[in-house]
């Protein structure tokens, strides 16, 4: 029997909905990229030299933190309703080790870790499905708080001023109760909500101002189409409109906040395919919050992951990777899509640039995901595969 | 010229008048006796059906065809000899139920007691039966019978965890008349305890009305006509798993009805049906908020299968079927099907020992195409204690609406799954005055391909493409013995055991949720027509529960024990108590989603 005995016959019912929201629920974060940028301007001069990949060994850290420095954090998110959510860990010295989580707490990781966030000492695994956030010692792993009070369905964290915040969409079937709470990073408890739109996803901090990108949740009022802007000093929230599907949300040097906009299907009312809405890249201002390019995507094309390295930003339709610069207008929307830079054999489900590595997760909600890793600079050479948890979907840099 | 032409007809007259008596005669004496096949068939009588409330409970003690079930009380489905859940097909009363929308039957929904008969026919035999019969066949049948008066039968029932029901059914035949209704009804909170966990079964309340009406009319010794009707209506909150809680529910509505006529003259049997049947669910993501999603079919069907009996060693079956289906759901259009099938059976008796079947089958839909299915299958009976039976078919099993339709993702050029079985049997029965005995084995091989799955495309979307290809072989034996001793002690005792190897044949891995050895047990003790002990085993094997053997579900044995004491002079009355998993065995049939823990049932039941 095969994935349709388990998995469809949920009653086929169950799993088409899950097929949904595994369809929603676009996976991929540069929120280390972030963090690591925000880390170079508080701690210029103590930050440690970013290893290049080459074929020496580099020297370990004498005095590690924990035993998962130095390396790559690996979220899989497990399959629905499985409870098979694991974290793997990717040392600088090439050594893999799979489901961290369960290994240091002998404790089950959850259903549908959807993503991880940083502070300086810890590390917030929002688990989706178990309605809840595990917080813990980013190197060592080991438990430090589980956040239930206040958390319904937690997608992202971030830290921010002293304060941590996760995008929440309350009773998913709710559409007027989603949030983003604010965490005492001291106790590690909700301190209070900040109540918005439909279906907060990522969030990206610049100065005093946190982005909020909504995708829409369950789509009860329709495909999400802005990115509240939350100014936090006041908490008050405002609201840019932008293309269907706001999802990641990057910032580049020059202090735009950059949104990847997926686009939707479009079905008359016997469920007929009609049309879709393309995706785009849209550029905001994050001084002004105005929109100042939107790069539409041709040929209705629907994108589901932006990584942003450098002045390059790449993003991919399917298994196509394609990428462009900072500076891109609206005029270039015409040949954006001209040549991919690579294409990938299967379906991928996440893929993230860390130290001119590519990392790629094929799709696999059944059995342990495969990941890729290609040199950014090289992608014609074979790439390295490794065996990873089931459902792997992002990777974070921790140092 | 002339004189010829007479006494040609003079012979002809003689001959046709003389094999008229000798039909008759024969009539009178066989019955028309339908000529043995080569299928191995576990047949389970209303005794046994009487006292189980639902399908997977028989045939979880009476054969040794494994399941998988959510939960008690959730969803059951099927897997018999590895196979997948659509590829065992379920009639009733000849009607296939299996679902439109999603390929299989929840067996934890179809309530026993109304019928008179289940039969299991293992192994495959679409040519003979049609869509999905590759691991095997139920038939939930009612036998139509005159002139036995009438009878009723009355059940109360009160169990752990909030659990009750009752059951009602009356029959009434006089010698050309029949008529049979009943209604039931169960409900149950079933928050049992998760055993060595902290939480319970909760979300897991559930509850389901069942009305069936057989009426039949027979207006001469050729010709009856028989309706059959059935009402479902159920609910049940999903569940929560172990680890992840639950506010989701499932509503359920089904009904069917069936029109036959049956005409008997001479040497032929002819059963002209027509049908209609219809399936309709929702699914509430919450049960706290109105929104849900609905998947309904309307099926219309047409039927008509015509037996000849040449004499009684040769017999011909030809039949047809045309079934117009209309789909409608909130992630499908509007769409229908219509699906013609013709098929032929040629029963041959060589002698009284030899007997063999012939079956071809050809179905054109309008959403795909089938080849032409073939069986063959033969039995050998050297002695009258001892037989041996072997088959081979040709099997398929058709694409589901929510395959073809589901939107995004579904995929209008897929194709029939297909298989290949064959199967060798033997069987031997004896009795040795107050002890008998019967024993059955069977040898068995499934080659499979084309099989649907749902697969990420490069578009995000996942779709259901033919990929797939398993091959499972394995044996079955069952044994059954009875004895009477002293005409006041009587011993039963009923076991099967099955050894299933079923693999992916990309992988050579044993496919999830496919149990390697399966056993199952009941003895049951009776001291003259008093108390009766019964105590059922069931050995659950370890089964890997993610396509790589990464995870697995532990073996358990699991035991129960039911005591039943009739009272009242004539015995109408018989008060029963059934304690499930006496011994407290914490057990799972799906990852996570654990079995209850010890829990009683009392039962009265009155019948006159």
């Amino acid at each position: 029997m095969m994935i349709d005995q388990c998995q469809i016959e949920i009653y086929n019912v169950q799993s088409t909905i899950i097929f949904k929201i595994m369809k929603q629920i676009k996976l991929l974060t540069y929120l280390l990229t972030l963090t690591f940028f925000i880390g170079c301007t508080d701690d210029d001069d103590t930050l440690p030299v970013v290893p290049t990949p080459d074929p020496v060994i580099p020297t370990p850290d004498p005095d590690p933190l924990g035993e998962y420095q130095n390396g790559l954090l690996l979220l899989n998110e497990g399959n629905f309703l499985s409870a098979n959510s694991s974290v793997s860990f990717l040392s600088d010295e090439d050594q893999l080790t799979n489901g961290i989580f369960t290994t240091v707490n002998s404790s089950v990781l959850g259903d549908v870790a959807q993503s991880i966030g940083f502070t300086t000492t810890d590390a917030y695994i929002c688990v989706n499905n178990s309605a809840k956030v595990e917080v813990v010692n980013r190197y060592t792993f080991e438990s430090l708080a589980t956040i239930t009070e206040g958390i319904n369905s937690p997608r992202y964290f971030i830290e921010a001023n002293d304060l941590g915040y996760i995008s929440d969409w309350g009773d998913p079937n709710d559409a007027a109760d989603d949030f983003v709470a604010v965490i005492n990073l001291e106790t590690r408890e909700v301190a209070s909500t900040i109540a918005v739109n439909e279906g907060p996803e990522r969030l990206l901090v610049v100065d005093n101002k946190l982005f909020v990108s909504h995708k829409g949740g369950y789509d009860l009022n329709g495909p999400g189409s802005s990115v509240s802007v939350i100014d936090l000093t006041t908490n008050t929230v405002t609201s840019i409109a932008t293309m269907e599907n706001p999802d990641d949300l990057v910032l580049d040097v020059s202090g735009n906040v950059w949104v990847l906009t997926e686009g939707s299907t479009i079905y008359d009312i016997d469920w007929n395919v009609i049309g879709s809405n393309p995706g785009s890249l849209t550029k905001i201002n994050a001084t002004t919050n105005a929109v100042e390019e939107t790069i539409e995507m041709p040929n209705d094309a629907q994108p589901s992951h932006l990584v942003l390295n450098n002045d390059t930003l790449y993003f991919n339709i399917g298994t196509d990777l394609y990428a462009t610069t900072t500076s891109v207008t609206s005029n270039d929307a015409a040949t954006i899509l001209d040549a991919p830079i690579i294409s990938f054999n299967n379906s991928i489900y996440g893929f993230n640039i860390v130290d001119s590595r590519l990392f790629v997760m094929e799709t696999n909600f059944t059995s342990n995901a495969t990941m890729l890793e290609y040199s950014i600079a090289d992608l014609t050479s074979n790439p390295i595969s490794r065996t990873v948890g089931v459902g792997a979907s992002k990777i974070y840099k921790n140092e | 010229m002339k004189r010829i032409t007479t006494t040609a007809i003079a012979i002809l007259f003689l001959t046709l008048s003389y094999s008229q008596d000798s039909l008759q005669n024969l009539k009178e004496v066989m019955l028309y006796k339908k000529i043995k096949d080569g299928y191995t068939k576990v047949i389970i009588g209303d005794s046994v059906l009487n006292a189980t409330n639902t399908l997977t409970e028989v045939l979880q003690q009476y054969t040794a065809i494994s399941f998988k079930e959510y939960g008690k009380g959730q969803l059951s489905s099927i897997a018999f000899r590895g196979t997948s859940a659509a590829q065992t097909a379920v009639y009733w009363n000849g009607v296939p139920i299996n679902s439109m929308l999603n390929g299989q039957t929840n067996f934890n929904t179809i309530a026993t007691n109304f019928f008179d008969v289940v039969t299991v026919e293992n192994g495959g035999n679409s040519a003979g039966q049609g869509s999905g019969a590759i691991g095997g066949s139920v038939f939930l049948k009612d036998n139509i019978h005159f002139g036995k008066g009438s009878e009723t039968s009355l059940q109360a029932q009160i169990g752990s965890y909030d659990s009750y029901g009752f059951r009602s059914k009356y029959s009434y035949s006089s010698k050309d008349f029949y008529i049979k209704a009943g209604l039931q009804h169960y409900q149950s909170r079933n928050d049992y305890p998760f055993i060595g966990f902290d939480v319970k079964h909760e979300n897991a309340a559930y509850y389901n009305w069942n009305f069936n009406l057989n009426v039949a009319y027979k207006w001469n010794s050729a010709n009856s006509l028989e309706g059959f009707a059935h009402f479902f209506d159920g609910a049940n909150e999903n569940g929560r798993t172990l680890y992840v809680q639950s506010v989701s529910a499932t509503e359920d509505a089904n009904s069917r009805f069936l029109l036959r006529w049956l005409w008997e003259p001479n040497n032929i049997r002819n059963k002209l049906s027509t049908a209609y049947f219809k399936e309709h669910y929702k699914y509430y993501m919450s049960k706290y908020f109105d929104t849900y999603s609905f998947g309904e079919v309307d099926n219309y069907r047409l039927e008509d299968s015509f037996t000849y009996f040449l004499n009684s060693a040769l017999q011909l079956d030809a039949g047809f079927s045309f079934q117009y289906s209309e789909v409608e759901g909130s992630n499908i259009p509007e769409q229908n099907r219509t699906q013609t099938e013709f098929h032929t059976r040629l029963s041959h008796k060589i002698n009284n020992r030899i007997a063999y079947n012939v079956q071809w089958r050809k179905a054109i839909s309008s959403d795909f195409s089938v080849p032409h299915i073939f069986s063959f299958d033969i039995q050998y009976e050297p002695a009258a204690f001892y037989g041996i039976k072997a088959n081979t078919a040709t099997n398929f099993r058709q694409p589901t609406f929510n395959d073809l339709y589901w939107a995004p993702g579904g995929n209008l050029d897929l194709n029939v799954e297909k298989a290949w079985t064959i199967e060798a049997s033997h069987y031997f029965k004896k009795k040795f005055g107050a002890l008998s005995l019967f024993a059955q084995q069977s040898f068995f091989h499934i080659d499979t391909e084309d099989l649907i799955q749902w697969q990420p495309m490069d578009s995000g979307n996942w779709s259901p493409i033919n990929i797939a290809k398993t091959n499972h072989y394995g044996m079955e034996c069952s044994l059954k013995v009875d004895y009477v001793y002293k005409s006041k002690h009587l011993f039963q005792l009923q076991a099967n055991y099955a050894y299933t190897i079923a693999e992916d044949e990309e992988t050579d891995l044993q496919l999830i949720y496919v149990p390697k050895h399966t056993f199952s047990s009941v003895v049951n003790y009776r001291f003259k027509k008093k108390l009766n002990t019964s105590i059922y085993w069931n050995y659950y094997d370890d089964m890997f529960t993610i396509a790589d053997h990464t995870d697995a579900i532990n073996s358990a044995m699991v035991m129960d024990v039911k005591l039943a004491y009739p009272i009242g002079i004539k015995k109408p009355i018989t008060i029963g108590l059934r304690i499930n998993n006496i011994w407290n065995t914490a057990y799972l049939l799906y990852d996570d989603r654990p079995m209850p823990d010890r829990n009683i049932q009392c039962t009265i039941n009155y019948n006159f």
